[in-house]
């Protein structure tokens, strides 16, 4: 496996391009989220996520539809840590919150960030993601 | 056209470059790393990826074992490399980056029974010139580093 982790917001984002195109999300099928995300996997060369991700996702839906159409996208991914989060990854967890940026305006440091770096390095992988502002 | 999926079932070269400067570099085959290795970098740690390259091979005339693989990214190192100095050099006339990722197929002289394709993705602070760099530095030093790759057991991640 290519040791490469997909962040929430590469899975949100090709969400909302495919969902945008091609008529209201009400008359797309599992089957249509299942393509997208097979298109995702095979843009980005890996289907790799952790449970914090599936969770940012899986948190999103408003409705019924919507939450069908989540969980056939997100049944194409591999959870890779295999739904563990151990006390190592929480405590690496805490100290990335704690951790005072050194540079000035840096971002507050969002739990599920800190939780999603400490599994990564826990896993020894790298994480492909839009938000250069990650906790370090 | 091959399908995504031909693609990633096929052989994979890949190297990626980590907000901290660990560089990792693979080859994977139907998914599976068979070669790679992983040079730590010097900042702190971060594994956001600022960059990646994968060349995506599909087809008949791939190779599906791991001896195979580097055999055959090297016999056809020419078409490769001229492939990543094209592409670098349509990248720094100007390409919006907007689209992502980058894909590109323009190789020239291809072997038979195989398609090559370039991906590439860059966070997107960053100019595609950065891109150009990397293909460039791919393209010359493409030999050694093939040749440096190493079963996946042997690695320190």
């Amino acid at each position: 496996m290519r040791p490469l982790i997909l962040d929430t917001n590469i899975l949100v984002g090709h969400w909302h391009r495919r969902k945008s195109l091609g008529g209201p999300l009400a008359t797309k099928t599992a089957v249509d989220a299942e393509q997208w995300a097979d298109e995702l996997v095979g843009i980005e060369g890996t289907d790799a996520i952790l449970t914090p991700v599936y969770l940012e996702v899986v948190g999103g839906p408003v409705n019924g539809h919507e939450m069908t159409l989540t969980k056939a996208y997100l049944g194409r991914f591999r959870i890779i840590d295999g739904g563990r989060v151990i006390p190592a990854d929480w405590a690496e967890a805490h100290r990335l919150a704690e951790r005072i940026p050194r540079q000035p305006g840096a971002k507050p440091r969002g739990a599920v960030d800190c939780l999603i770096k400490a599994i990564v390095k826990r896993l020894r992988c790298d994480v492909r993601t839009f938000d250069l502002g990650m906790p370090r | 056209m091959a399908t995504s999926s031909a693609f990633t079932d096929g052989l994979t070269f890949y190297r990626q470059t980590r907000a901290d400067g660990g560089i990792r570099t693979g080859i994977l085959i139907a998914g599976s790393m068979v070669l790679g290795r992983f040079d730590e970098g010097e900042g702190e740690y971060d594994p956001t990826l600022i960059w990646s390259v994968d060349l995506r091979c599909a087809g008949s005339g791939v190779p599906r074992d791991r001896q195979g693989a580097r055999e055959w990214l090297l016999h056809h190192e020419e078409t490769v490399t001229a492939g990543f100095r094209k592409f670098a050099d349509e990248l720094n006339v100007g390409i919006d980056l907007d689209f992502y990722p980058l894909e590109w197929d323009r190789f020239d002289n291809l072997p038979e029974g195989v398609r090559l394709k370039v991906v590439c993705s860059i966070q997107r602070r960053f100019e595609a010139t950065v891109l150009a760099t990397e293909l460039r530095e791919l393209a010359e030093h493409w030999r050694p580093m093939i040749e440096s790759l190493t079963s996946p057991q042997a690695l320190t991640l």
